[in-house]
């Protein structure tokens, strides 16, 4: 790619308020910052830059785009950039939206294994998502698309064997609705998990030492002696001013700082 | 002799006013508005407060953490003690992570000088964070007679560093079992272009109107299918008879054209011992209803046999024989076609 000094005057004219620019020299002007810190990245200044690719892209989020590819590139980039925490949130928005992509969940895997914990206990660990097997982690569209035509066919078995009063395609019948079962399964769970996210979305502590507190206050005591570090996950509850509770994947409710934490904007 | 003015000079009267107006004043201290205040107020009320601030170390790597003590001491009589000044709002104070304090308390109060300390735990963001800023403090001296002079200020200088870049660390000095050399690769896969500018839409509920077509189309659908080939095979069924059903009609045709109901009769017995099995001179009406239900016909054919087997049997031994019964052909035709069209529902078939 070449590197483009006219467009990197455009966003600075853009962040500087000049008129706004399309979505597509956005685009381009975070693919030239990451190909920047692509070209450097074994070197000292690789965190800066995939730090400015990283913001680069937000600005695309910032106007309306949103994908799980996009996701990714955020993920990517902040990590690289040294900033877990914001990784750790752009790979969870990510999978919200297409949870079948594997490089997210490696992504997300990788970025969780730098985040410290204090004990050995589950205080703060991050929720176990894992319940379903890989090879379920589909689009969503082929697995209703699948849902459909297993539930046509069930029906068309059925109808057949009424016809023919043939034993064996009610078998064949049963099976069908199994399938049925499976695929509509998994895209209710996908469902509430995604309802999941839009109600109690998640966030991200980005400070290590972090306490969780009984009201949105200092002069509140500790809800539990162990802090919190960079890194790990909670979902909001509320936000009150400057303080937010937070539930933890274990359910333990506290307050915390909004300044202590990396969430999206109510 | 002159009168004493015991008047009070014009100029002398503000005096006076703000001497009055103490005297009222000065047993009920002022209250700090609620309404506003400034944005470093503390809480602290009071004749005078001073504050300083000092670093440890002043000397570090960047991201090495000091330690900030801010110390707030009263120069006179206080009514109340300083909180907590929030620093990580301040604009200077942006070059450092600021840990979140554990409490508003002081740290340490230090009763002979009247001064209260807070710890406060940094970290330079990088080399160029070579001072901590100077900032100030707000608080609120209800002595002072008018409103406005009463919110008052002091102000710590700011506190010089010295902070080092870090070298950058080799893998042998890496703690842990994270290296630059683990990173997968795909954390350096990043999407281009085009592909960028779309936007995904996260799983949702499928509309209402869209779930109830999705469901109620292929039962529907199958229903339909169902109905359709059960009048296509009665249609079938009507087209296409079976080879002794063929002879037989036109047998009966041809008997019925002469008049000739034995010939008719004895079509339909030729049909039914060929193609049912029975033979109707061996039957009662009763009996021949009951074999033609074992065979799952339905009871109209076996209703029409009867009748006809009772007026076949009135005819053959009526003294004038076959001259009447002139319906009989058209019953052995409704009998074979009854006959011939649950042939295909029969599981036997």
């Amino acid at each position: 790619m070449v590197f483009s000094p006219l467009l990197s005057l455009l966003l600075i004219a853009d962040t500087a308020g000049g008129p706004p620019l399309s979505l597509e020299e956005l685009a381009a002007g975070a693919d030239q910052a990451c190909e920047e810190a692509l070209a450097v990245r074994d070197g000292p200044r690789a965190p800066m830059l995939f730090r400015k690719a990283a913001k680069r892209y937000e600005n695309l989020r910032r106007r309306g785009l949103d994908s799980a590819l996009l996701e990714r590139n955020l993920g990517n980039a902040w990590f690289l950039a040294g900033d877990v925490p914001r990784a750790i949130l752009a790979y969870r928005r990510g999978l919200g939206l297409g949870s079948h992509d594997q490089a997210l969940r490696d992504g997300l895997e990788y970025a969780r294994a730098h985040v410290r914990y204090v004990d050995a206990s589950s205080f703060g660990r991050p929720p176990k998502d894992g319940w379903l097997p890989a090879w379920t982690r589909t689009n969503a569209t082929v697995l209703g698309t699948l849902a459909f035509s297993l539930y046509a066919l069930a029906w068309a078995l059925l109808a057949r064997a009424w016809i023919t009063q043939k034993w064996l395609l009610l078998a064949a019948m049963a099976l069908a609705w199994a399938g049925v079962a499976g695929a509509a399964g998994i895209l209710l769970a996908q469902v509430g998990h995604r309802q999941k996210d839009t109600a109690l979305p998640p966030v991200i502590v980005a400070q290590d030492g972090v306490l969780l507190r009984k009201g949105n206050g200092l002069a509140y005591p500790p809800a539990h002696p162990i802090p919190l570090w960079r890194g790990v996950e909670a979902r909001r509850r509320f936000v009150r001013a400057d303080w937010v509770q937070l539930e933890l994947a274990g359910g333990e409710v506290g307050w915390v700082p909004r300044q202590a934490l990396v969430m999206d904007e109510p | 002799m002159s009168e004493r003015n015991h008047s009070l000079s014009p100029r002398l009267l503000p005096v006076a006013a703000l001497g009055l107006l103490a005297l009222v004043t000065r047993d009920a201290p002022a209250e700090p508005p609620v309404g506003w205040r400034p944005k470093d107020f503390t809480g602290a009320e009071g004749v005078g407060f001073r504050l300083a601030a000092r670093a440890t170390p002043t000397e570090l790597r960047a991201e090495d953490s000091l330690t900030l003590t801010v110390r707030i001491t009263a120069v006179g009589p206080y009514r109340r003690p300083p909180r907590r000044l929030e620093l990580s709002g301040l604009a200077g104070f942006r070059q450092f992570e600021i840990a979140v304090p554990s409490s508003e308390s002081p740290d340490r109060y230090l009763a002979a000088d009247h001064a209260w300390e807070f710890d406060y735990r940094l970290r330079p963001r990088g080399p160029q964070a070579n001072r901590i800023p100077g900032f100030t403090m707000s608080f609120y001296n209800p002595d002072v007679p008018f409103e406005e002079g009463r919110w008052q200020t002091t102000e710590a200088g700011p506190v010089p560093l010295r902070v080092l870049p870090r070298p950058p660390l080799t893998p042998d000095q890496a703690e842990g079992s994270f290296s630059e050399t683990a990173l997968p690769s795909s954390l350096y896969r990043f999407a281009h272009g085009p592909s960028l500018l779309r936007s995904d839409r996260p799983v949702e509920m499928p509309h209402g109107a869209f779930l109830i077509l999705a469901v109620g189309v292929p039962p529907a659908a199958a229903l339909a299918w169902v109905a359709a080939s059960r009048s296509w095979i009665f249609t079938r069924r009507r087209r296409k008879l079976s080879p002794a059903a063929r002879k037989a009609l036109m047998a009966i045709q041809g008997a019925d054209r002469s008049g000739d109901a034995g010939a008719a009769a004895a079509a339909l017995a030729s049909y039914l011992q060929d193609v049912i099995g029975i033979v109707p001179a061996e039957l009662t009406p009763g009996e021949a209803i009951s074999r033609l239900a074992q065979a799952d016909h339905p009871l109209q054919c076996g209703a029409e046999l009867a009748a006809f087997l009772r007026t076949w049997d009135a005819l053959r031994f009526a003294p004038d024989g076959w001259t009447t019964g002139t319906e009989l052909p058209a019953t052995a035709e409704r009998i074979i076609l009854c006959l011939e069209a649950n042939r295909w529902f029969s599981p036997l078939s």
